[in-house]
């Protein structure tokens, strides 16, 4: 959604040096082959009190210039060139040098007192960012008591209690560790300790990408909140238009390295001077967007409306898939040795159906149960209690009967959300193609391969790539690889769960167009799960929205997107950005 | 932290509950009558059946376990070769009839020196493996670090009794820098103690060393890339003080596994750096035992070294738990 409004005021004294000067920013890492070029001759400029969004694709530098901006760069394996400057804002205490301080080339000493006192960074996980061995409060008063030598224990312990209620966590949990704390606290903790030696530019790299959309709307309004309140400078690293729709006023477009595009955010989300950006802009669906529209992408920014989609006639859509009353309990953690543990149920009691030829959305926020009620749908989870029916058959037995998990393993087919880690990395395409057609037809080995070179034209790659590893392709044609091998044996079902969020959104505007025109052409039933709402209303034509495992509501797209009726639901799409 | 320590202690008293009665089968695993062992070539039939009843050895197995256990708890009264009781305290490990002494006495006797030699080792391990695995570590890739693992290598691939003669050569016979190798008790004289003991610890340190060093400078380098650690240097602490509070944190827990282990191997004794340099420790109680067929003995030093595995291996689980909170979770 558009809110460019939302970033609020520009900030005044635009006039005044800019806390932060990027001039001819170049940065290239050693390898064994030779220097890669990651940032290559990169300007701009950071104004006191202003937020500016740097977005791109991963790959496109961004995160590389945040890191450079502290000198956190290996200068063993790094070469920084080109010119980052503070200009320390008047009565932050800083070096009173007018020209400011310039990063790049800056010895560890000056670098020691930039890093976390003028300039601080937020990290996108912040389970990873946060040291798992400390409490998040002894990890706060450090950051304060780096900087401020002569405070004592006593006043960084009090300084981190009234920075972590100041983020709206109470002072108490200071003696938690991050283990114990959700992922909004913990991004939370993370915005508390960049911010608690009140720094001149804050720059945020991916800050809500790993949280859920309720928790992200959080977390920026409160960024945005304390970056006001305190008139720091922040650069927010991301590739979310919607987020920096939110957020910045302007932004900075980058590609390969370079700046393809800067300018005042609602500019260029409504009129973008150049191809790549409304690439970007558009890639992502939003809750505006023609539900099953072509979605433009680098390669084809501006494509031809696709034929409207036609609503298919289906007197009476007969059920393929059912789950009914299913239930699904995790074994739970054991509290002596003696004791078994209390089961976690994952799934309480679901039914839902999907129909022949439809393509129902499974919504719903991280532990919900959606990747479970998947599980169980192709028969790799045993339910706890409740049915499981395919074309009326009672599958729910599957995950413990092999000739059953075989036979439906020949109609339901999972394409998974890592593509990375979903293809074995030791074999070729053309056997984590043709082995499912080794198992379930009797083809021979010349027809699997052929019939595997059709697959890949049909999912856009070539035959050429059969006898390739998946190292050697990029995300996006690894999924395709994915879609390609679920594909082989002509499955009736496909269970896609979170298939596009793993990806870059102008490859996942191309998986989508791709699953689109799949769908239409080998007329396929798909449960569809996804976390994003915009993506699940682009694609589906039913939705059923999940909360701690249970159904809250289920109804045909535009009822669900244009009049839910659970709060809940209400709740999620007033999050989305 | 208490259910975690608990449910470790009780594992650990299970396992050595096993290792007692696995070790006390070695008593009729042996190809040979321990009665016609313990009472010498020149005993009768008779006598041979005195001495087998003296010890138990015509009980049932089972009672002669629990017996066992029971002088393990409470000591027990033992019959020597002639009959007359002998009193063993607890922990009874039984009773010699080649040493004429309770095993835990003839143990006694020697534990200090294995317990120095130990001790002495630990020190060179840790100085040099996990010293110059954090130095190479951090000078990764440079000449420091290349030298040093080169270093290492030819410590792993050496073997103690070929260094050892070679050391003692070079460092007693040629140069007389030090003196020959001897225990003298510390308590005796501290001096004479390290400087007996300190060709004995540069070579079972440094033969030991090569592990840690490879393990400390593999686990630093891949900790060093952790989202915290570059979290800490981003609020602006230094690089050493960061590798040193959040790096070692992050790298420490496979190396206290591991020290664990080798805590307790050295403690149970260090046979080949014993003979090679004519220490009488435990080590080498042990295996005198098993050539001279002393059944008793050879269960007692066994029993000790598993206690002593089993009792440091725990430990270091609950400093691994001290370290990093998660793993008291499961």
């Amino acid at each position: 959604m558009n809110q460019a409004t939302a970033a609020g005021p520009r900030p005044r004294g635009a006039a005044a040096s800019p806390a932060l000067r990027v001039r001819e920013l170049t940065v290239s890492f050693d390898t064994p082959r030779g220097p890669v070029p990651a940032v290559a001759g990169v300007s701009f400029d950071l104004a006191p009190g202003e937020v500016l969004g740097l977005v791109g694709e991963s790959g496109s530098g961004k995160s590389t210039i945040g890191l450079a901006a502290l000198g956190l760069h290996d200068p063993a394996r790094t070469r920084v060139g080109g010119s980052i400057r503070l200009h320390p804002a008047k009565g932050s205490g800083g070096a009173q040098d007018p020209a400011g301080i310039e990063v790049v080339g800056a010895p560890e000493a000056v670098l020691k007192r930039v890093r976390g006192a003028r300039v601080a960074m937020v990290f996108q996980d912040a389970l990873d960012a946060l040291s798992p061995f400390h409490t998040v409060g002894a990890q706060l008063a450090e950051a304060y008591r780096i900087h401020h030598r002569d405070a004592g224990r006593r006043e960084a312990r009090e300084r981190a209690a009234a920075m972590l209620e100041r983020v709206g966590i109470p002072a108490g949990r200071a003696g938690d560790h991050p283990h114990q704390l959700s992922g909004g606290m913990r991004q939370r903790v993370v915005i508390a300790m960049a911010l608690i030696n009140e720094p001149d530019v804050l720059i945020a790299d991916e800050p809500t990408t790993a949280l859920d959309a309720r928790v992200q709307r959080q977390v920026l309004d409160l960024m945005r909140e304390l970056q006001a309140e305190t008139g720091t400078a922040m650069l927010l690293i991301t590739q979310d238009v919607g987020v920096v729709a939110a957020v910045c006023h302007r932004m900075l477009v980058m590609r390969s390295g370079r700046a393809v595009e800067e300018g005042a955010t609602d500019r260029l989300l409504a009129a973008a001077g150049h191809p790549y950006t409304r690439a970007l802009v558009g890639a992502a669906p939003t809750l505006r967007t023609a539900p099953g529209s072509r979605l433009p992408t680098v390669e084809e920014p501006d494509p031809a409306p696709r034929r409207p989609a036609a609503e298919q006639e289906r007197p009476e859509p007969a059920v393929l898939a059912e789950l009914d009353g299913v239930r699904v309990d995790f074994p739970g953690r054991r509290t002596s040795p003696l004791r078994r543990g209390r089961p976690v149920p994952a799934v309480r009691g679901v039914t839902l159906q999907i129909a022949r030829g439809e393509t129902l959305g499974l919504v719903g926020e991280s532990g919900s149960g959606k990747s479970t009620i998947a599980r169980v749908l192709a028969g790799l989870r045993r339910p706890t209690a409740g049915a499981v029916r395919f074309e009326g058959r009672d599958i729910s037995r599957a995950a413990v009967d092999p000739r059953l998990r075989r036979e439906l393993s020949r109609e339901v087919q999972l394409v998974f959300q890592d593509p990375y880690a979903s293809l074995n990395p030791r074999r070729t395409v053309a056997e984590i193609i043709t082995t499912p057609l080794r198992i379930h037809t009797g083809l021979d080995a010349a027809a699997r391969r052929n019939r595997a070179a059709e697959l890949l034209e049909q999912v856009g790659l070539s035959a050429s790539h059969l006898p390739c590893y998946p190292h050697e392709f990029s995300g996006g044609q690894r999924q395709r690889i994915g879609i390609a091998r679920a594909l082989a044996v002509r499955p009736r079902l496909i269970i896609a769960d979170e298939p596009v969020s793993a990806l870059d959104v102008s490859v996942q505007a191309q998986v989508l167009n791709l699953l689109m025109d799949l769908r239409a052409e080998l007329d396929l039933s798909m449960l569809f799960i996804s976390h994003d709402l915009a993506v699940v209303r682009h694609f589906c034509d039913r939705v059923a929205v999940l909360r701690s495992g249970e159904l809250v509501e289920t109804g045909s797209r535009d009822a669900v997107f244009n009049a839910p009726r659970a709060p809940y639901t209400r709740e999620l799409l007033d999050a989305v950005l | 932290m208490t259910g975690y320590l608990l449910r470790r202690v009780l594992q650990a008293a299970a396992v050595l509950l096993a290792i007692t009665a696995a070790a006390f089968g070695l008593f009729y695993a042996a190809p040979s009558d321990p009665a016609l062992i313990a009472c010498g070539p020149k005993c009768d039939t008779a006598q041979v059946e005195a001495v087998r009843a003296g010890m138990g050895l015509d009980q049932p197995i089972a009672s002669q376990f629990f017996d066992y256990l029971g002088g393990l708890v409470t000591g027990r009264t033992i019959a020597d070769v002639d009959g007359s009781p002998i009193r063993c305290a607890a922990p009874c490990l039984g009773y010699s009839y080649t040493l004429h002494q309770p095993v835990l006495d003839a143990i006694a006797d020697r534990l200090p020196v294995t317990i120095s030699l130990a001790g002495g080792a630990l020190t060179v391990i840790l100085l040099l493996g996990v010293g110059a695995g954090l130095v190479a570590a951090l000078r990764r890739g440079t000449a420091a670090d290349r030298l040093l693992s080169g270093f290492n290598l030819l410590g792993a691939s050496v073997q103690i009794y070929f260094l050892g003669y070679v050391l003692q050569y070079f460092l007693v016979y040629s140069t007389g820098l030090l003196p020959l190798p001897q225990f003298v008790p510390l308590a005796d004289h501290p001096g004479r103690w390290a400087a007996g003991l300190l060709l004995p610890w540069l070579v079972l340190g440094f033969v030991n060393a090569a592990v840690f060093a490879r393990l400390t400078r593999s686990q630093m380098l891949e900790t060093m890339h952790d989202g915290y650690v570059r979290t800490a240097r981003a609020k602006g602490l230094g690089t050493l003080r960061t590798h040193l509070k959040y790096t070692a944190r992050g790298a420490a827990a496979p190396l206290v596994q591991l020290l664990g282990l080798e805590i307790g191997a050295l403690f149970g004794g260090a046979f080949i750096t014993e003979t090679v340099f004519g220490l009488g420790g435990v080590g080498k109680l042990a295996v005198d035992a098993v050539t001279g067929n002393d059944l008793p003995t050879v269960v007692g030093t066994v029993l000790l070294a598993a206690f002593f595995v089993v009792v440091f291996v725990t430990v270091a689980d609950l400093v691994v738990a001290w370290l990093d909170p998660r793993v008291r979770l499961t």
